[in-house]
């Protein structure tokens, strides 16, 4: 057990700076005090505190039988614990030995995550056989991770003894599950016993503010090169995505290969030159922590943010979680970059838009990285401790800063909102509506169809938005440039855009 | 890391197939082939332990044929037994690729073959049949990213001045052979031209990431795309777009014109054989600002001072900033030429 109070700051990583906090970290209370400084990340002075950062990047060979479940079931692994997938072969994916072993070999992997099953590990040996075959010479070779019952472990002993290699029951089972993500947050943390991975930080603080709220909270998290969604009850449920590379700074180019050019420029809200954006792009990824001076350069950043969230939903879709478990939360916080916009409305469009909340929601928003370090702090105390959110039971109310109630309207027809409390609002409300109401204070909101709810109206009152899920944009410039500005102009989210 | 001269242990990494590689204390010249092998096509798998009725960890002492070699169709690749042998025997003419754990060997046809060339000079340190590490002594640049495949050749100065783009028109065949110096931007229409002519590689500030799509594809990014097809090779040391090159970097590369050189894509560097006195190296590098619009990057001239406050740009963000001559630049946007990035 460390002594209380060993770790006097706590430091949030950013790209190539960091923000330190001084921190009191206590298993009986824990907070954060002031923050003491900004600066660059010295990699020669050991971090005197806790340090919640991404950890070494890992990247994956995913080699998985011909099995959708299983499948599933490791990429949802891979994704709760921020592993990227470099590779994938398939038991079916018709390649030849060949083809396989070379894009192993080319891809250089950190690991191998093997998935066997539980019946047929015969199919997965073919794939075991082509990384021996390309990895075997490798310095320093992938390490192995082999989920799967015990036969088919046994089954491909052989075939992987030349590797260093770990067994880890059935992806498909929660034990199974939890044990691959220990494993390879396990990698990606290394030999540095005080850091957090900043993964881990999101879910012990999407579990802090479920308690301190009483109900259901997302954690909405876009850094750098990391796009997180943690859903979180307050009975203890966490679901996790976390998108690594995908993010709005090193990570911008990877979502413009991932998604395309015009998926990122049609969230910008004015006529953007194509090459020219996409140097922009380029420039932003190879500069750390730069700073948009241009209003230009920060609808970038927030189209990046759009685009990241929207591939983090999908890719939990892709494991079985249903976005819609992360669109349910009626707190949703933001946190990272997206919690660093000039504007508190530019942070609430891109909730609004990107995540679309399904359920009335209060939306809050990170103050320079506070909610991240007391997440930083719970996790740290969970691992040293087992218990994590008692020391900080109530502390995240005092450190988020409220933005506003989202209000969803899904029908194909005018519907009736009423807003009563912090705001007198009771009229019909047309398809594609999408504005603010001035409010303040706790508002109930009712709208016709069955969907009601409470909510903490802040600086920016109630938000109504009746544009649909999924939000459809139109496809051409010439309509969908004054659409989207439109929608910044309702929230008064861009200077230029509300001139 | 700006220009220096010293010892570099260079990486060379082999894809699978090899047949022949350098070995470790080999003295080599960049250019000279450190590593050969074959592209196969579908594998056969031949019973082998099994069928002949050993172990697998036993099949050593019955095979008659080393893994990597090339058969003829027939070839015995192990036999067993005196008087009633049985024999696992090649259905095809081309490389025994591979020994599974099970014992069977995987037999392919080869149906290409690969060549590495060494961007170094120097003695092989070490070599397996994943890479091939050559150790020696250049000077070098490095810049941020670099596509298409590894590039040997003596270095060429394409422009006259370091903000100079390079002209499509001063490309011929002429610099076939040769790695050209761009200034502040390469055009894809002058990547694609100098493939054409046979220019060995290209190194410039930047170049436009549209023109690189449409030169590499659309899944090009930012970290570079080392690969060993026939593609152009083009290092890019300061940004995408437009980035002049500054003084301090471009006046070495003129000193060391007509030098052999090579660009090794995977680290994204230059390197330069010549004697350690042939270029005259600045004591100080100059920083490098990026544009407010993040449209480009260019080298920061002038008198500089770090203002006591906070500014507030017209985006609204606030930071630390520098005023330059061309007004407050946020400090996260100034960078040393060599910090990584």
């Amino acid at each position: 057990m460390i002594a209380p109070e060993t770790f006097s700051t706590i430091d949030v990583a950013h790209e190539a700076r960091i923000r330190r906090w001084s921190a009191t970290v206590n298993p009986a209370r824990s907070d954060i005090g002031q923050r003491i400084a900004v600066g660059p990340a010295d990699e020669s002075e050991p971090p005197p505190g806790l340090h919640v950062a991404g950890g070494v990047p890992l990247r994956v060979a995913l080699l998985t039988i011909n099995d959708a479940r299983v499948e599933h079931a490791g990429r949802g692994a891979l994704l709760a614990s921020a592993a990227e997938i470099i590779v994938e072969l398939r038991s079916d994916d018709g390649r030849s030995f060949g083809e396989r072993a070379s894009a192993l070999r080319d891809a250089r992997p950190d690991l191998a995550f093997v998935l066997a099953g539980d019946h047929n590990a015969d199919s997965v040996v073919e794939l075991c056989e082509a990384l021996r075959y390309a990895c075997s010479d490798v310095h320093p070779q992938p390490r192995v991770i082999v989920s799967g019952d015990a036969k088919s472990a046994q089954r491909l002993d052989r075939v992987l003894s030349s590797f260093s290699r770990e067994i880890v029951p059935d992806a498909r089972h929660e034990d199974g599950r939890a044990a691959a993500v220990d494993r390879l947050r396990a990698f990606r943390r290394g030999t540095n016993v005080a850091l957090v991975l900043r993964d881990e930080a999101l879910e012990s603080l999407a579990l802090a503010v479920a308690r301190d709220a009483g109900v259901a909270a997302a954690v909405v998290d876009v850094s750098g090169s990391s796009t997180s969604l943690v859903h979180a009850d307050p009975g203890g449920a966490i679901v996790a995505a976390h998108l690594v590379p995908l993010g709005s700074g090193r990570g911008a180019d990877r979502v413009v290969a991932r998604a395309g050019l015009d998926r990122v420029r049609r969230w910008i809200p004015r006529p953007v030159d194509a090459p020219g954006l996409l140097e922009r792009v380029f420039n932003r990824a190879r500069w750390p922590d730069a700073i948009a001076v241009d209003p230009l350069a920060l609808t970038l950043e927030i189209a990046l943010a759009h685009e990241a969230i929207a591939h983090a939903l999908a890719d939990a879709g892709a494991t079985g979680t249903l976005p819609e478990r992360f669109r349910s939360a009626p707190v949703v916080v933001l946190t990272g970059r997206l919690a660093e916009l000039p504007r508190a409305a530019q942070s609430l469009l891109v909730a609004a838009n990107a995540l679309r909340p399904a359920v009335i929601a209060t939306v809050f928003r990170d103050r320079d990285d506070a909610l991240v370090s007391l997440g930083g702090i719970a996790a740290a105390l969970k691992m040293r401790y087992g218990h994590d959110l008692e020391a900080i039971a109530g502390r995240t109310e005092t450190h988020r800063a409220l933005l506003g109630v989202v209000v969803p309207v899904n029908a194909s027809r005018p519907a009736t909102v009423r807003v009563t409390g912090g705001a007198t609002f009771a009229e019909q409300v047309a398809p594609g509506g999408f504005f603010a109401l001035a409010a303040s204070g706790a508002v109930q909101v009712i709208v016709s169809g069955g969907l009601r709810g409470r909510g903490i109206a802040g600086p920016l009152g109630v938000l109504i938005d009746a544009r649909g899920t999924p939000l459809v944009l139109p496809p051409r410039d010439a309509e969908r440039v004054p659409a989207v500005a439109r929608w910044f102009a309702a929230l008064d989210a861009l200077a230029d855009a509300a001139a | 890391m700006s220009w220096r001269h010293g010892r570099w242990q260079v990486e060379h990494a082999l894809p699978v197939g090899v047949s022949e590689r350098a070995h470790a204390g080999d003295r080599v010249r960049a250019g000279d082939i450190i590593g050969s092998g074959t592209v196969v096509g579908s594998v056969v798998a031949v019973p082998g332990a099994r069928h002949l009725g050993v172990h697998a960890t036993d099949l050593d002492a019955v095979t008659r044929i080393r893994v990597g070699a090339e058969v003829d169709k027939g070839a015995v690749l192990a036999r067993s037994g005196r008087r009633f042998a049985r024999a696992a025997v090649a259905p095809l003419e081309g490389r025994v690729v591979h020994r599974t754990a099970e014992g069977d060997f995987l037999v392919a046809p080869v149906v290409d073959r690969w060549t590495v060339r060494s961007t170094m000079d120097g003695e092989v340190v070490r070599s397996d049949d994943a890479a091939v590490v050559v150790r020696g002594t250049a000077w070098s640049l490095a810049g941020i990213a670099a596509y298409g495949p590894d590039a040997i050749g003596e270095l060429a100065l394409g422009v006259d001045a370091p903000g100079d783009a390079l002209a499509p028109s001063r490309i011929d065949v002429r610099l076939r052979d040769r790695i050209v110096v761009g200034g502040s931007r390469i055009a894809a229409e002058a990547i694609t031209r100098a493939h054409a002519c046979g220019v060995s590689g290209l190194v410039a500030g930047a170049a436009p990431a549209g023109g690189l799509r449409v030169v590499y594809g659309d899944d090009v990014t930012a970290a570079g795309l080392p690969s060993r097809e026939d593609r152009p090779t083009l290092l890019c040391l300061v940004g995408f777009g437009a980035a002049a090159l500054p003084r301090e970097i471009f006046l070495p590369l003129v000193d060391l014109a007509g030098s052999r050189a090579s660009i090794h894509t995977a680290t994204a560097r230059l390197f330069v054989f010549t004697e350690p006195d042939a270029a005259r190296i600045p004591a100080a590098m100059p920083a490098l600002v990026l544009a407010g619009d993040f449209g480009g990057v260019r080298p920061l001239e002038g008198e500089t001072e770090l203002l006591p406050e906070d500014v507030r740009f017209p985006s609204e963000l606030e930071s630390a900033a520098l005023m330059t001559r061309d007004g407050a630049v946020p400090l996260p946007n100034v960078l040393p030429f060599d910090a990584p990035r």
